[in-house]
């Protein structure tokens, strides 16, 4: 056979042949729905404070009342995260590696069950659970007051809130990936010498990094934007234990829309800057 | 370093574990675990690792009980199905592992870590390696890597566990061989666990056959051929044919008349089968013979596909290619070279 009888003859490729069947009416429909239910509220929200001019929108994110709030809920929720992510991981490493069978696999199931009550709970009903049991006179707050110690209408209460909403979501961040990694490096790892400890620091660990930073985002986002169980247990003292959230509330109640926006609009850039550092934080451990 | 494996038993339950196996492993000698999924040949060799724990038995090195010593001060050197590299290490990181986790005064210096790196690289000859990523690795290279991190530690055992199993085939030769030269360099004790019966054939200075939790036979790869300790180690290690027949006055008669009588050990009578591998065979031409269907050239021989008359039994031979090749259609008588005789329940007639 002569090489002109060889014909090198290609598929017949369509111009701007989409990839996925059905492309189109698919990023519409998603795009119309992130704009209607995303985008539009946040313009909405970025916009309105604005009505009175930026003079007045400086002079409400000034004051001291609102500086403290928003402080308090961005560093509140900061240490909720982390409380979070500590309790979570060695909760996540309970459920991933704890028996698969015999009498205490039936705690590890019941375990798996608990985490994700208060995913379902009404924020309300925790705060008032968690209000009754560390107040002057519940259970775990009566004993602890004998110490010295007060959790609820302070700080630390405002913690117990955010630790116990914001945990479930550090928790089933970590455990698939946990339970995803390969038996076998841990036990490279051990026969090459490695104690236990060392097996977590320099192989478990750095395997989890990006589903703990998952995990911190998501525990931190859930703990910044908390409001029915935090207002419960807080206190709620003016530039003390107040969270922002509330403070929009009171600002609302006042009928002073504008001033409520404002705040809104800085803790939603607040907490677009966060997530936003986060997820580089996550991509640069790819 | 010598190896002692004293009755180790593991109960599993369902049938599955191991039942007692025993062999010890001269110090240098290179030994290879087969037998089907199942047989315990990878829980054996965790046991021997110290990532498993017997339910009875002893493994000793050298007189001394490793006992219930936990993996990580066992000092025994151990490779991975797929591996196991730290994906978030480099190829150095890798290797200096061992050296890096050892205790402060143990730990040898950085620069030290770094020559010992670079000289097992060299030696397992990926010295370009060093600052890549395990994810960038071919199957090969990873391998090499794998075993460069075992041997960091200066370990006084190796094991194996399927080392080649994940390399494409090319590969998969050329490791093997440079894989038993540079055991052979080092003198390193080695256990290694594959399916590939030829692998470990190949390979290994002896090769123990297990089967279902049990050692049916540990010899070397001659002996096991010449004088399997059963059918089923005889057909697990190659391809076999295997022909029905009686042994009667010391002479077995096939029950096919196209197969030629040969003498069998005296004063055994029976019923019997015996065992051949493909190319132990020899034709020769005859009326009642079996007859040629097919022949087709393959490598060293000629793949020739017989039916024997009465049965119609189809079965296919090899016969050296220089030979010249029956025609198709033509009668041959079969000569079995060197037979093996089994009883009908598998076990050897000597």
């Amino acid at each position: 056979m002569s090489k002109e009888n060889i014909v090198f003859r290609s598929l017949p490729i369509t111009p701007h042949r989409p990839l996925l069947p059905g492309f189109a009416p698919a990023l519409g429909t998603t795009l119309l729905w992130t704009g209607l239910l995303v985008a539009l509220p946040l313009s909405a929200l970025a916009l309105r404070p604005w009505e009175h001019g930026p003079g007045a929108m400086l002079h409400v994110l000034t004051g001291d009342r609102v500086r403290a709030a928003l402080a308090l809920s961005f560093g509140a929720a900061a240490l909720a995260a982390t409380i979070a992510l500590g309790l979570g991981l060695v909760l996540a490493w309970a459920l991933a590696r704890g028996p698969r069978s015999g009498p205490l696999a039936a705690v590890r199931r019941g375990l798996d069950l608990l985490i994700d009550l208060p995913f379902a709970l009404p924020t309300a009903v925790s705060g008032i659970a968690l209000a009754t049991l560390y107040g002057p006179r519940g259970w775990f707050g009566a004993p602890l007051h004998e110490l010295g110690i007060d959790i609820a209408y302070t700080r630390a209460g405002i913690e117990v809130a955010l630790v116990f909403v914001s945990l479930p979501f550090a928790v089933r961040a970590v455990e698939p990936v946990l339970a995803a990694l390969p038996a076998a490096r841990e036990e490279a790892a051990e026969s090459l010498g490695a104690t236990h400890l060392q097996v977590l620091a320099r192989i478990v660990l750095p395997a989890l990094r990006p589903a703990l930073l998952a995990a911190y985002a998501l525990a931190f986002a859930r703990a910044l934007g908390e409001y029915g169980s935090v207002i419960f247990i807080a206190g709620n003292m003016p530039g003390r234990s107040e969270i922002a959230p509330l403070l929009i509330v009171i600002r609302l109640q006042e009928f002073d829309e504008a001033s409520a926006a404002a705040i809104g609009l800085l803790m939603l850039l607040g907490a677009a800057l966060c997530l936003a550092a986060l997820s580089a934080a996550r991509r640069a451990l790819r | 370093m010598n190896l002692e494996i004293d009755s180790i038993s593991l109960d599993y339950g369902a049938g599955r574990g191991l039942d007692a196996v025993g062999f010890t492993v001269a110090p240098g000698e290179f030994v290879a675990l087969v037998g089907p999924s199942g047989a315990g040949k990878t829980t054996l060799l965790r046991i021997i690792g110290g990532l498993a724990r017997a339910s009875a038995g002893h493994v000793r090195r050298d007189g001394v009980d490793l006992g219930s010593l936990p993996a990580r001060r066992r000092n025994i050197g151990f490779v991975f199905q797929d591996y196991a590299l730290f994906p978030h290490l480099s190829v150095a990181g890798n290797v200096a592992f061992g050296l890096k986790v050892r205790p402060r005064r143990l730990r040898p210096s950085r620069a030290e870590r770094r020559a010992r790196v670079a000289e097992l690289l060299a030696l397992v000859q990926v010295a370009e390696l060093a600052e890549a990523r395990p994810a960038t690795l071919s199957g090969g290279q990873s391998q090499r890597v794998a075993l460069a991190r075992a041997l960091a530690t200066d370990p006084s055992l190796l094991l194996l566990d399927e080392p080649f199993g994940a390399l494409d085939p090319l590969v998969r030769r050329d490791i093997r061989v440079w894989l038993r030269a540079l055991q052979q360099r080092l003198g390193l004790t080695t256990v290694m666990v594959t399916h590939d019966r030829q692998e470990a054939m190949e390979i290994a200075d002896r090769v123990a056959v297990l089967r279902g939790g049990k050692l049916l036979q540990i010899d070397t790869p001659a002996v096991l051929e010449a004088a399997p300790a059963d059918a089923f180690v005889m057909r697990f290690l190659g391809e076999t044919l295997e022909f029905p027949g009686r042994v009667e006055a010391g002479v077995f008669t096939p029950v096919s008349s196209a197969i030629a009588p040969f003498a069998a050990p005296p004063g055994r009578a029976g019923e019997a089968v015996a065992l051949i591998r493909p190319w132990q065979v020899r034709l020769s031409p005859a009326p009642d013979g079996a007859q040629i269907d097919e022949t087709h050239p393959a490598g060293a021989f000629h793949r020739i596909s017989l039916t024997l008359p009465g049965t119609g039994a189809a079965f296919e031979i090899l016969s050296p290619a220089e030979l010249p090749t029956p025609a198709r259609g033509q009668r041959m008588r079969i000569e079995l070279l060197t037979p093996r005789l089994f009883t009908p329940k598998g076990e050897p007639i000597r």
